[in-house]
């Protein structure tokens, strides 16, 4: 009897002991991997796309903002009607039967169909309740005033993750601030696929991207690119941009080039269109370029509006080369004032000669020639001036009336600029403010980079630029009434060391209303067939553009 | 011996009452789920509306539709403008 207690006795602790033995392997040993065993038949995990930020004009308006659409996926486990799901799938989502019948063929769980659904088509789908079709929100770009400031925009394409990337213009520069930062969603489901309360869903670490405020005004740049366009038209040339600064804080207030592209069918234009040319494309700047030039020579007090030019009755020769003016006329003994409404080059030539190398070089610098100018756009460029011993003197002759240097718009537009805003340079800026998704807003304050010249130089510079306009070659097309600063540029095109004759890129620069500038501009205007003047094509389009920018702001005429 | 009774069978009542409420209430929760679920997709559909009402209101009251709505409408665009300057005498006296 004994024995036989005791053999129980050991049986039934010997049980006990592989009972808690095996326990102890499931639930200390293998506690981890069953844990997400469990959690992968009730927990769906879900990853959170953040929405990406908006960019929004000065008026608040959203030139970029957000659309729901739909990915659309299919479970071919639970596809009934293979034959029929595929026509009507192919119809209607426009892609080739083919293609959705080897998707559904795919031994997978899970196969995407087409991304960027819009919700008429997904409720068309919806309505015919197909087994194995589902649907997921996803957020695309919406473009209200579709291809509007493309370049100034950029777009939005993939990264080699497949996940959005904003490319050029704010999108690439502010991409990381745009897009936000994704999370996880974490959802217990029961055995029929039904939420369980017990286990609420819980996002974590899914921030929206920050909204972006622009200086762009909407309607400036509305004007500006459609005046733009039909100038190009009319003047027949390859292209042409235009750039408009508020002289008085550098706030980029519209700009834009053709030809462009529409951010939201970004792949079916040619790359070569995505750059701001505004900010990337180099060019002789011509005969714009002598205002720089000749504001630097009367600040460095070498001249003074009433110098006579003593060299200026013919042509001049340097190096072996004969430097002439763009018409052949000369003018002996014309004032600086004269050379400048004559855009003569010889006068120019004895203005920068009498400046010297080493200071023109050190005042274009101030004026921000040859470096970045800091523009809050992706794809800038500049390249360095050469040190002053690199330049021989028929370079220092030419450079003086705009030849044989290269800049990019901004790089002039912004240096131009410095003269209506009493010679200080302002840094050009898209941004005005930033919105984060707590409700924080971020005001980019004016950022002053450099004062070139005196204010006294700036107001001097401006009397010649608004005589210039008033008694120069485009005086036929300015608006009656207002005082206009500015200054044409014919530049020739170099191919294969030498200029093209017939092909130039013709420009035009200025501010208006000259004693409290409201607005600097550049237009460029490239390769005009009609005339290839600077006076003829970019200044119609600049006094076209000014005249509406005038009434828009509601400025009378003062003469 | 009759006040032990009184107190196991109160004690054996209260068992079997709080088990019955601990399956009405699981019960209730599994069910709520699904209420959850439903205004879980509510919401959604809201905010899609919502988005798509907004995605609406940009796109008709951007400048590039307003001016070609314009254009289609027959309006022109103003060729000369009046200036009322400060020395013209307009209706200074009655």
């Amino acid at each position: 009897m004994t024995a036989r207690l005791r053999f129980t006795f050991f049986f039934i602790v010997f049980s006990f002991l592989v009972i808690i033995g095996r326990l102890f392997y499931w639930q200390i040993v293998k506690a981890e991997e069953l844990s997400l065993l469990g959690q992968s038949q009730y927990d769906a995990f879900v990853k959170i796309t953040p929405k990406r930020g908006e960019i929004k004009t000065s008026d608040g308006f959203p030139i970029v903002a957000n659309k729901v659409s739909f990915l659309v996926f299919a479970t071919p486990k639970e596809v009934k009607e293979k034959n029929k799901t595929i026509d009507f799938i192919s119809s209607l989502l426009t892609i080739d039967s083919a293609t959705i019948s080897a998707q559904l063929s795919l031994p997978r769980f899970w196969v995407p169909l087409k991304t960027g659904v819009d919700n008429a088509t997904k409720e068309m789908i919806e309505k015919t309740r197909i087994a194995g079709i589902g649907f997921e929100p996803q957020f695309t770009r919406l473009y209200p005033e579709s291809s509007m400031a493309a370049h100034l925009i950029g777009f939005v394409g993939k990264d080699e993750n497949g996940e959005d990337k904003g490319y050029f213009g704010l999108e690439g520069f502010y991409n990381r601030q745009l897009r936000g930062k994704s999370g996880m969603a974490v959802q217990a489901r029961d055995a029929l696929g039904r939420p369980i309360l017990s286990r609420m869903s819980g996002k974590t670490g899914a921030i929206d991207g920050r909204s972006f405020i622009v200086n762009i005004d909407r309607a400036i740049q509305f004007i500006a690119e459609k005046r733009l366009k039909k100038g190009i038209e009319r003047y027949q040339a390859s292209g042409g941009m235009v750039g408009i600064l508020d002289p008085k804080t550098g706030n980029v207030l519209a700009m834009a080039s053709y030809p462009s592209f529409d951010p939201k069918t970004y792949w079916e234009f040619s790359e070569d269109v995505y750059k701001n040319p505004f900010i990337s494309n180099l060019y002789e700047p011509g005969s714009t370029f002598k205002a720089l030039v000749m504001a630097s020579a009367l600040d460095g007090k070498v001249v003074k509006p009433e110098t006579k030019c003593p060299v200026c009755g013919g042509p001049v020769n340097l190096g072996g080369y004969e430097i002439r003016t763009w018409n052949n006329k000369y003018y002996q003994n014309s004032t600086m004032t004269d050379v400048i409404m004559h855009s003569d080059n010889i006068g120019m030539v004895y203005a920068g000669s009498m400046l010297g190398i080493d200071r023109l070089l050190s005042y274009l610098n101030k004026f921000g020639i040859g470096q970045l100018t800091g523009i809050d756009l992706q794809g800038e460029v500049a390249p360095n001036l050469r040190s002053a011993d690199k330049w021989y003197p028929l370079d220092i002759a030419t450079l003086s009336f705009g030849q044989g240097i290269s800049v990019t718009p901004i790089e002039l537009l912004s240096g131009f600029s410095a003269i209506a805003n009493e010679g200080r340079r302002m840094e050009p800026h898209v941004v005005a403010k930033i919105q984060t998704p707590e409700g924080e807003t971020i005001v980019i304050p004016p950022k002053v980079l450099e004062q070139p010249i005196s204010p006294t130089t700036a107001k001097v510079m401006t009397e010649m630029l608004i005589n210039a306009v008033s008694n120069g070659e485009a005086k036929w097309a300015r608006p009656k009434g207002y005082r206009i600063a500015g200054k044409t540029g014919t530049s020739q095109i170099p191919i294969a060391g030498h200029y093209d004759p017939d092909k130039t890129i013709a420009s035009f620069i200025g501010f208006a209303p000259a004693d409290d500038p409201k607005f600097s501009m550049l237009v460029i205007v490239d390769r005009p067939t009609t005339s290839i003047y600077g006076s003829e094509t970019a200044a119609p389009i600049f006094f076209d553009i000014a005249r509406d920018l005038l009434t828009y702001y509601n400025i009378p005429p003062t003469e | 011996m009759k006040k032990q009774h009184i107190i196991v069978t109160i004690v054996f009542l209260l068992i079997i009452s709080l088990s019955i409420l601990q399956v009405v209430v699981s019960n209730s929760l599994s069910i709520t789920g699904i209420t959850l679920s439903r205004l879980e997709t509510e919401l959604t559909n809201y905010q899609r509306e919502n988005a798509l009402l907004r995605e609406k209101m940009l796109l008709n009251t951007s400048l590039t539709q307003i001016a070609s709505k314009a254009a289609t409408l027959g309006f022109e665009e103003g060729k000369s403008q009046i200036v009322v300057g400060s020395l013209l005498p307009i209706a200074l006296r009655p």
